[in-house]
This record gives structure tokens, sequence and C-alpha cells, in this order.
């Protein structure tokens, strides 16, 4: 613990990577699950900062909370997700993002 | 401290270089065991950072589920058999100068920052170099929490969490049974 803080930018570094990678993802990827992986892993970037500076307040914890509730949410996010690209799939034969125009099938 | 030192540069470059395999592979199948790999990672770092519930429930949750959700959501939505489910790639050009562009924004905010300088960070730093570091699990600790002083959004993310899994069970019926559900939603 004495020398976490010389870790501190580490921490935010590999964050910062994960995050320009998952926009990435999600910026050119056309299947909506490839999409989706790109989401995960901003989510995990913002979770791993939470994290980094949740050591610095070792008693109250409130970076752990946090980031807690970001993984109960990315949870109902991937769930409904899914849910919605398997009803895309069943109506409209298609995944990719870019093919599906409206919004009432 | 040595020992940190080496951990912490493992975890780090599997994270990254697993996503790096996520980001770029066309096979979405390599691409979900990339993330797959990079989720693991990131428990690691978790674990570094002192925050053994959360890495646990990394590997629990993204691991375990949402990682074999994605790729059930794979194995569902491809037509062809016998083939590589890959993706198709739009934009390369505009996404990869968006994403090298936020990632500048956030290198030299980084750099500027300065954060390991700030007050309440660098006091955290001699408070445990001078008494004791909280040693051992956060469990206890985030248990408290959760029920103390954050019982109400321990509640909220219960009923999100319920509505949520509602939502995606009814959504994801098929609807080869066109008696069950009207075939438009309206």
């Amino acid at each position: 613990m004495t020398s976490a803080a010389a870790y501190l930018n580490g921490y935010l570094l590999i964050a910062a990577l994960l995050f320009s990678l998952g926009l990435f993802a999600v910026l050119t990827r056309r299947n909506a699950i490839a999409v989706l992986i790109g989401v995960e892993l901003m989510l995990n970037a913002a979770n791993l900062n939470l994290v980094a500076f949740a050591q610095f307040d070792p008693y109250r914890l409130g970076g752990q909370v946090a980031a807690l509730l970001v993984i109960v949410l990315a949870v109902c996010e991937a769930a409904l997700a899914l849910a919605i690209v398997l009803n895309l799939y069943d109506r409209l034969q298609t995944v990719n993002v870019d093919e599906v125009e409206s919004l009432r099938l | 401290m040595d020992y940190y030192r080496i951990a912490f540069y493992a975890f780090g470059a599997v994270t990254v270089l697993a996503a790096l395999v996520a980001v770029w592979s066309r096979n979405l199948i390599h691409a979900g065991m990339g993330l797959l790999l990079s989720l693991f990672g990131v428990a690691g770092l978790y674990a570094l950072a002192g925050a053994d519930f959360l890495a646990v429930v990394q590997i629990l949750v993204y691991v375990g589920g949402i990682v074999i959700l994605l790729l059930f959501g794979i194995m569902l939505t491809q037509r062809i058999t016998g083939r590589a489910p890959r993706t198709g790639v739009t934009n390369r050009l505009v996404g990869a100068l968006a994403a090298l562009a936020v990632l500048g924004v956030l290198l030299a905010a980084l750099l500027r920052a300065g954060f390991a300088e700030l007050p309440w960070i660098a006091q955290a730093g001699q408070i445990n170099e001078q008494t004791l570091p909280p040693a051992g699990s956060t469990v206890e600790r985030l248990g408290r929490l959760l029920v103390g002083e954050y019982l109400l959004l321990f509640e909220v993310a219960a009923l999100v969490l319920t509505i949520a899994l509602i939502g995606a069970a009814y959504m994801a019926r098929r609807s080869r049974d066109e008696g069950a559900r009207p075939r438009r939603m309206t």
C-alpha cells in the first residue's frame, strides 16, 4: 500500500488505453455483438479508474461501491442488449447495426 | 514490493494486449475470447489495488456471465454454420481518429493533472505508512457500507436489475409461437 501512489498513473494509463480501444470497437464494428464488446471494455476502463482511486480511501471505499454498481448496470445492459439483438435477428435476419434503420419493425 | 511491480506489469500487459485482440480480430469468437482474457487481467489489477471482493465479482459476473452471454448471442445470430462468425468493419479511418483523439486527450490530462500529488492521495499514502493499513479483506467493510451508507443505491440497483432481467426475458422470447405474443410490438 505504501507505494500505491507510484502505480496510480499506471492504472490510469491502462484504463485510458482500454477506453480508447473500446471506443474504436464501438465506432468501427458492424456486428452488434462486437459493438457490445467495445462497450464492455469502456465500462471496465471506468471501473478501473474508480478502483484505482479507491485505494486512497481505504475506510469508506466509495470507489469500490460505485464500481460494484457499474458492474450491476453492465449486467442489465448486456442482458437487455442481447435480448434486443436476438429480436433484431428474428425480424430482420441481420445484426449489423448500420443496416437497422427503423425503430418500429 | 518487487513482486507487486512484476504482477502489475503482467496483468496490465495481459489486459491491454487481450483488449487489442478483442478489438482488432474480425472473428467474433476470437474477439469474445480476447474480451474474456482482458477482463481476467482487469480482475488481477483489482486484486492488486486491494479490491479483492471486486476481483471475485469481476470474474464471476463478467467472465462467467457477460462473456458467456455474448458468446450465446454470437451462436444464436449467425445464419451460416461451418463458417467462422465474422464482423464487418465500417468508418475505420474516422473511428481510429476519434479513438486516438480521445486517447490523446486522456493522456494529456493524465500527465498534466499529477494525481499522485493531490493532497488527499499523498496524505493517504502517509497515513498508511504511519498507521496500520486496513489489512485483510474488504468484504466486511463493503457489506457494511452496502446495507448502511449506500442502502438506497443498493436497493435501487436491485430493483433495476430485476426490471432489466424481466424485460430481457420477455423480449428474448422467440416469436416462433405466434400465438404467444403479437408479432408487432406496438
